[in-house]
């Protein structure tokens, strides 16, 4: 597990020193398991060339707008879980990565960014928004509904101000989107994925907006939060480059009860390692065909990360075992 | 409830206004009696509902509760006493008020949360009092009706419509009294009533009494067990679903002491303590739930009755603690709350020359409240109010005029007056109308609570006006009874949790105004011959609760009916008895409801019971067999919150009765 890790921060420091600005929130000194919610007043978090406006109220201990987050929670549903992302660790297993909790907020470039574009953010559930549509609660209903064949979706919708004003440009993300008649297809979030945000042209700030289909006379149930890392905030005097995951595999069904296939285009010979929440490895499988079953019977629920690798490269994915 | 051994309820009435004719003559007693007929009479004698209107045999009992604040002049009323309660197909009184009173029962599913919306209010514009003290938790504003057990108490009353002049906050839709009552006729009673019925459902209620005619004491213990794993419809092609962590616990215990000193002085005692371990089922939409909320509660009160030449003085002190803790193993959130209040109030009640009758009365109420959820660590709450009733019978005609005012923490609540009048048009025809001020104060959960509360609240306050007509008539063997009841009702200040402009929490604000307004009928048929027993029931509400001011959170345009308030219910029943033997079916049908996040559709349901009564001697018992929900409809009350199809209860109830020489 550590192996994979290194490697991955061994990549993105590759790729650091072609980009100018990526803003991947680690200069933060966070105690471990531990988030910056904005109670010291300071009404936001500046990091490289973005602002995250914060509002907290004091009052009622509340906050608003985004934190800063490196709590690794992917199993405890609710609001006490707030502040975890469902990867259970910020992009490429680096520790930390924002999150915001509204149902309207927004992103100011700043510096060199200002005004200019941006290539993209990877983002993912906050572990409290997809239990929640994995399993519904007591306010909040799961995805699909009863039957499984409602046509859910959590869409965050990211739009362009430019001088100050809001563009009509704008780049839909779902964050789980049920719409699909096969109901196999269904998927809610549970990786860092690219967003891509250059068709947004140059701007001065980026607003985010959650729409769900969960929805009632009191505003939206599905609990409005998501995780951004590694925002790719272009300098006027830079490109910025894409991080490419490998994907060596596709994981299904994904929840599980039971077993899980995986599939493999290249029909290499594979090792496939599962570890527990912990980092401890509590399955090895050798991959000797290009769709192979694994039995997760024994293992209790939760959620593990399947690691499969080849001699030169490895992906992983998360799996939710019910 | 009423005075005498063996009178009809009919009866009374007339003694209260015959003066000199009536048949007790000893002076005081005399006195204290004919300023209790004179109180309690006047609603019967000219029909205050078909309820009361019903002959029956009702046992000596010291009354706890001053009828004259209970049941107002110009409003509807039923009761229920302790026969009565035996024989209907209930487990609690929210089952009671569903399908005897026809009022809308808000169930989140089987051994769950159950609250009432009574002509279109809100949970907390229900007022519940226990022997004349509010028992609703000051935190919520409301009571769970599901953990009230029928059986506990020897009588139950619900008057319709706003009734905060003699009560206070709360009494805007209606007002529930449950009481304890001695019955100083009797030596010895023993009790033992048992349950057992669809899942997994398990009920014992063990009562002893003993006493003379100047000492009675009643212990009561009771305990209930269900798991409410039922199987619910999802949708075609979809196996049930059997609910899951729904189990419910409770146990009861109560003693209630009744000292007669003489004719002068009284006291009684009631303790009640109360513990429900109750686990909270996953919606249909939700794979699991491990919440749970346990909560106990001990409930005193203690009653010095003093008898005057021209009247009573009513002495009352109470104290509740009551402590509640939920919390979800799944999500680790927990919220262990408590509070405590300390009641003490006095009335003076007089009459004067037989058709004029006074009240005073002076009430104190104290609250203290802990949450680690609140924004203060110990809010309090000290209540005092005074309030004033007149009663005036001329003829035909009876009105009765009645006004509080109370100051909350220094700040005055809205001074509420209320008229009513009772009207007998004809030996058959009645009317009667009220008219009256009615107030909320805030709760402290929206004032408090840590995300939203909103200490500047203002009491929810409107004026509300009814009107109604009865018909009855009775020929030979058959009796009739019919009534109309028109309403209109506007409540200012309505409170509702929002989210406002920029705001990411939820937070309580006085925000729009709600008009109600309604037509209620009812009629009832009842035919006797020799050992047989025919009645019919029936009602029908049409209830119009609109928004009058346009929200943007919740989502409400002026005009629109509120979250579940059902513009169309209705209520029946039929119910025989021959000899030994009685069976009786009831029905209720619900419209189509507002809910938060969607419509949901009407229903109906239908509930059967048969029963077996048999005596030798002093002993008596009951056995009896209910189908309740016979058509197996699927229906949800709240959304996303199943209710059980067809499900059984049969039980056995045995008494022992020794009455005193």
């Amino acid at each position: 597990m550590k192996l994979h890790f290194t490697l991955l921060i061994a990549i993105l420091s590759i790729t650091m020193l072609r980009a100018q600005t990526v803003v991947d929130f680690e200069e933060f000194d966070i105690p471990s398991e531990s988030f910056l919610n904005g109670d010291d007043g300071s009404g936001g978090f500046s990091s490289g060339d973005v602002f995250l406006n914060n509002s907290y109220n004091s009052e009622f201990l509340s906050w608003s707008g985004w934190a800063i987050s490196n709590t690794s929670d992917v199993t405890t549903p609710g609001f006490t879980n707030q502040y975890s992302a469902i990867t259970g660790s910020g992009y490429g297993g680096s520790g930390n990565y924002a999150v915001t909790f509204a149902f309207d907020n927004n992103m100011v470039l700043q510096g060199d960014a200002a005004g200019q574009p941006v290539s993209g953010m990877y983002i993912t559930n906050s572990t409290y928004a997809y239990l929640s549509m994995l399993d519904g609660d007591a306010f909040s209903k799961k995805f699909g509904g009863v039957t499984g064949d409602d046509p859910d979706f959590f869409l965050l919708n990211i739009a362009a101000f430019r001088d100050g004003n809001l563009t009509t440009e704008s780049v839909d993300f779902y964050l789980a989107d049920f719409r699909n008649e096969d109901n196999s297809q269904d998927y809610i979030v549970n990786e860092w994925t690219w967003v891509d945000l250059t068709s947004l042209g140059n701007v001065d700030s980026l607003a985010f907006t959650l729409t769900s289909t969960d929805v009632g006379q009191f505003g939206m149930n599905t609990p409005a939060y998501f995780c951004v890392d590694h925002i790719f905030a272009e300098n006027p005097d830079t490109d910025v480059t894409d991080i490419n995951t490998t994907e060596l595999f596709e994981i299904y069904p994904n929840p599980t009860s039971d077993f899980i296939q995986i599939s493999n285009a290249n029909n290499k010979d594979l090792n496939c390692y599962i570890y527990d929440t912990n980092g401890t490895l509590v399955l090895y499988k050798r991959l000797q065909t290009n769709n192979e079953s694994i039995n997760l019977k024994q293992l209790p629920s939760g959620v593990y990360l399947v690691t499969v690798e080849n001699e030169h490269e490895y992906s992983s994915k998360l799996v939710m075992k019910k | 409830m009423l005075l005498f051994a063996g009178v009809n309820v009919k009866d009374i009435s007339h003694i209260a206004f015959a003066k000199n004719s009536c048949v007790i003559k000893s002076s005081l007693t005399y006195t204290i009696l004919l300023f209790g007929c004179y109180l309690l009479g006047i609603p019967e004698t000219i029909g205050q509902s078909t309820q009361q209107d019903t002959s029956y045999t009702i046992p000596t009992v010291l009354v706890t509760t001053s009828k004259y604040r209970q049941r107002t002049t110009g409003s509807v009323s039923q009761d229920w006493n302790t026969e009565q309660l035996n024989k209907l197909p209930i487990n609690n009184v929210a089952d009671l008020l569903g399908q005897e009173a026809g009022l809308y029962i808000k169930s989140y599913g089987q051994g769950s949360l159950a609250t009432s919306s009574v002509r279109g209010g809100s949970a907390g514009h229900t007022l519940v009092l226990w022997n004349g003290l509010p028992v609703h938790s000051p935190m919520l504003g409301l009571l769970d009706l599901s953990l009230l057990p029928a059986q506990f108490s020897e009588s139950i009353n619900f008057t319709l419509g706003g009734n905060s002049a003699m009560w206070g906050s709360g009494a805007i839709g209606g007002v529930l009294n449950l009481k304890n009552q001695a019955r100083f006729s009797k030596k010895t009673t023993a009790r033992s009533d048992t349950q057992i019925g669809s899942f997994g459902l398990f009920k014992q209620h063990i009562s002893l009494g003993v006493g003379n005619g100047k000492i009675q004491s009643l212990t009561k213990i009771a305990h209930q067990q269900s798991k409410n794993d039922f199987y619910y419809f999802l949708a075609d092609g979809i196996p049930e679903r059997q609910q899951t962590n729904a189990k419910l616990n409770q146990q009861n215990i109560g003693q209630d002491l009744y000292w007669k000193i003489n004719n002068q002085h009284q006291l009684a005692f009631h303790f009640w303590w109360q513990k429900s371990d109750r686990q909270i089922p996953p919606t249909n939409v939700q794979n699991r739930s491990e919440a749970h909320q346990d909560d106990q509660s001990t409930r005193l009160a203690l009653e010095y009755k003093l008898t005057k030449k021209n009247g009573l003085w009513n002495f009352k002190t109470g104290f509740f603690n009551e402590q509640l803790d939920y919390f979800d193993d799944l999500s680790l959130e927990e919220s262990l709350s408590n509070f405590k209040t300390y009641f003490a109030e006095i009335t003076r009640q007089w009459s004067w020359r037989n058709n004029h009758a006074f009240l005073i009365g002076n009430a104190y109420t104290y609250t203290q409240v802990w949450t680690a959820d609140y924004t203060l660590n110990y809010p309090t709450e000290f209540k005092k109010a005074l309030f004033a009733s007149w009663k005036f019978r001329r003829k035909n005609l009876q009105t009765q005029v009645g006004l509080r005012q109370e100051l909350v923490n220094q700040t005055l609540m809205p001074i509420v007056p209320s008229f009513g009048f009772d009207y007998k048009i004809s030996s058959s025809i009645f009317a009667s109308g009220k008219f009256s001020r009615n107030f909320r104060n805030p709760t402290f959960n929206d004032r408090f609570w840590i995300r939203g509360g909103n200490p500047d609240l203002l009491p929810e306050s409107g004026w509300s006006q009814e009107l109604t007509l009865k018909y009855r008539i009775q020929k030979n063997r058959l009796s009739f009874n019919t009534s109309l009841t028109a309403f209109n009702r506007n409540i200012d200040n309505w409170i509702y949790w929002t989210k406002q402009e920029g705001q990411s929490f939820w937070s309580a604000k006085n925000i729009t105004k709600v008009w109600s307004r309604g037509l209620e009928p009812r009629i009832q048929m009842q035919y006797n011959e020799k050992d047989l027993t025919l009645q019919i029931r029936g009602g029908y509400n049409y209830i119009l609760s609109t928004n009058q001011v346009a929200l943007q959170n919740p989502k409400l345009a002026v005009g629109d009916q509120l979250f579940y308030t059902p513009i169309h219910q209705a209520f029946g029943s039929i119910s025989t008895t021959f000899k030994n033997f009685s069976c009786a079916y009831q029905h209720t049908f619900n419209g189509a409801t507002n809910g938060i996040n969607d419509i949901l559709n009407p229903y109906q349901v239908g509930n059967v019971r048969l029963q077996y009564l048999g005596g030798i001697k002093d002993f008596s018992g009951t056995l009896f067999f209910n189908i309740n929900n016979i058509w197996d409809a699927n229906y949800l009350v709240v959304e996303r919150r199943p209710m059980p199809g067809i499900h059984f209860e049969t039980g056995l109830n045995l008494i022992f009765e020794k009455n005193k020489k």
